[in-house]
């Protein structure tokens, strides 16, 4: 008897932990970010040359690059890379970001992606974030492409719900299923890639930050892209691309913004922009990428010096 | 992958928030605290470079954690003047070990932490004390193992000579302060170690000797009594371990000398240093970001 009154009775309503309330309309408020890098430092310096003479240099001048957060530094010591960038971007529309040269470009969405912290400003997320450049960040050559996909979602904080369902879209979306249980040294670094940006687009977050993403190399997963490009802005999701090839960006994007000599230069519709800043985007094309420092980083593997 | 169903919801208040990096040691915190559900991952991660690709795996954490203090059972409970009074010998080492035994780990361990997670730093903007905090999950495999193997030697000292050692009462709440303090003391210091470790390697050979040496300076192997006075009184009030240990040995069984002096040095001692740790890793986040 109490089991039947207990079945009839009208199920309780998940309390949702956000409420659902008419928003601003955007989905990224970017409010004054800066950003600059030591870059005639001793940091550097040190980093080129791990000696103690470089550390000693490198613990006597830290003290001179403390305005570094505030901006107040020598400006010899640091170089800019994004000068007071405030801009707002609407719900469900796909942002392009284009700069000469690429360095600023990338700073910004590495902040974007919270894999850097700007020197100043605030943004605001309005909707849940997956930052393509964040989901690589297992990479164990002996566990399966499926485990480190897994591993690297969940160490960047995505819930593990999340990454179930994404894992069963991943599949149709790239096409590339039956590599997804192979060990990760046994599939080529092409379908890697694919595999990890197939799995940032069936997480299917409200806003998507990548860089260089446009770079499919198979034919299924280049298609299901265009389709979720072309998806987005009806689904109310916003997406964010920087790329080196400018003419593929603009083919993509509903919105360009574009970034000159570290300052914002504008923003709004590709078509608006293309009219106003043709000189701008004729450099952007026609300029090479400065190439970008890479320190070798590999995480070490050694477990000596072991007592007790 | 058909979407035509669905849209993105509508949020008034922002998810997620992007700040720049903070100067109070305080908020510097809050931030951490806020971070605190990166850590089972990270614990997952760091634990899993232990034993990955080895036949034996989980076991490896269990072997390497009990053998020496096995070793040091088997020698030591001949030596006449060690046998503390009223508790057998080996349960008073592996109490003993018990808070040791995250001392040591922690050190060791969170000392690599931010030398190890470089690639991973390089993608994910959270204050560099949650990496640190991240390896304290072997620290705290550790201290389980010490813990199951406490309760197994209570268990056998109890079935083989009816005496059961353990005192049940208040006394066992007192547990969490010794393991807690200990905790804070070892990541203030990993603070200041890992970031060291990331600009010379000098401190990976600093810390193992260190925690050796301070090993004997602490009563783990030997009772405090066997000391002259004077040594007893620079073992309990300047070591902030050693008062710890023993209130950890009081909690469980009611043997120990500790007194209200040395513990409130030693818990003043142990705040002190993880703050100034926190402060010195949220000064150096920068300079390590840069590096990266």
């Amino acid at each position: 008897m109490l089991d039947k009154t207990r079945a009839n009775a009208p199920k309780k309503r998940r309390s949702r932990s956000r409420k659902l309330r008419p928003g601003p309309g955007h989905a990224i408020e970017i409010h004054s970010i800066s950003k600059w890098r030591g870059a005639a430092s001793h940091i550097t310096r040190f980093a080129r040359n791990e000696s103690l003479q470089t550390l000693i240099e490198l613990a006597l001048t830290i003290r001179h690059v403390k305005g570094h957060r505030k901006g107040k530094a020598d400006d010899k010591m640091l170089e800019p890379l994004l000068q007071q960038v405030t801009v707002n971007i609407e719900r469900g529309s796909v942002v392009g970001v284009i700069d000469i040269g690429g360095k600023s470009r990338a700073a910004l969405i590495r902040i974007l992606g919270n894999s850097e912290a700007p020197s100043t400003g605030v943004i605001r997320f309005f909707g849940k974030v997956a930052a393509f450049g964040q989901l690589g960040a297992s990479a164990f050559p002996y566990m399966t492409c499926r485990e480190n996909i897994e591993f690297g979602a969940r160490l960047v904080g995505v819930p593990r719900l999340d990454i179930q369902a994404a894992m069963e879209r991943v599949p149709k979306f790239s096409g590339l299923g039956e590599f997804l249980d192979m060990p990760l040294r046994r599939i080529s670094k092409a379908k890697i890639a694919d595999l990890g940006m197939s799995f940032a687009c069936c997480l299917d977050y409200d806003i998507l930050i990548a860089d260089e993403i446009a770079r499919a190399r198979s034919e299924t997963v280049q298609t299901s892209w265009q389709n979720y490009l072309a998806q987005a802005p009806g689904c109310g999701q916003t997406v964010i691309l920087g790329s080196r090839n400018v003419s593929r960006l603009e083919g993509q994007c509903t919105h360009l913004l574009l970034i000159k000599a570290t300052e914002l230069l504008d923003y709004g519709p590709t078509s608006e922009i293309e009219k106003r800043h043709a000189g701008f985007l004729d450099e952007a094309r026609t300029t090479p990428i400065e190439a970008e420092d890479q320190f070798a980083s590999a995480d070490e593997e050694d477990e000596d010096g072991e007592v007790m | 992958m058909d979407r035509s169903g669905m849209t993105s919801q509508v949020v008034a208040t922002p998810t997620f928030v992007v700040r720049p990096l903070t100067l109070n040691t305080f908020r510097y915190l809050y931030r951490c605290a806020r971070a605190l559900k990166f850590i089972p991952a990270l614990g997952h991660r760091f634990l899993m470079d232990i034993y990955r690709q080895t036949i034996l795996g989980w076991w490896w954490l269990v072997i390497r954690a009990l053998l020496p203090t096995l070793g040091i059972i088997a020698i030591f409970q001949h030596v006449p003047s060690f046998q503390p009074e009223g508790l057998p010998y080996g349960l008073y080492v592996i109490s003993g070990m018990l808070l040791w035994t995250i001392l040591s780990t922690t050190l060791l361990r969170c000392t690599r932490s931010l030398r190890r997670t470089q690639t991973l730093q390089m993608k994910l903007a959270i204050p560099k004390m949650i990496y640190v905090l991240g390896s304290g999950a072997i620290p705290l495999v550790f201290f389980c193992i010490f813990a199951a193997v406490l309760i197994i030697g209570i268990g056998i000292e109890y079935f083989s000579s009816g005496i059961m050692y353990l005192k049940f009462g208040w006394n066992l709440l007192l547990l969490p302060i010794p393991v807690g303090l200990v905790f804070l003391l070892c990541i203030g210091i990993a603070s200041f170690t890992s970031v060291a470790l990331v600009f010379a390697r000098d401190a990976r050979f600093i810390i193992p000797l260190m925690t050796q040496l301070w090993f004997y300076f602490t009563p783990i192997i030997y009772t405090i009594d066997i000391m002259p006075p004077s040594w007893q009184f620079v073992i309990m009030h300047v070591n902030p371990v050693s008062p710890l240990i023993e209130m950890l040995r009081w909690s469980l069984f009611g043997v120990g000398t500790w007194d209200a002096m040395s513990l409130a040095v030693s818990a003043t001692i142990c705040l002190l240093v993880f703050l100034l740790g926190a402060r010195f890793l949220m000064r150096t986040e920068w300079v390590l970001n840069e590096l990266m």
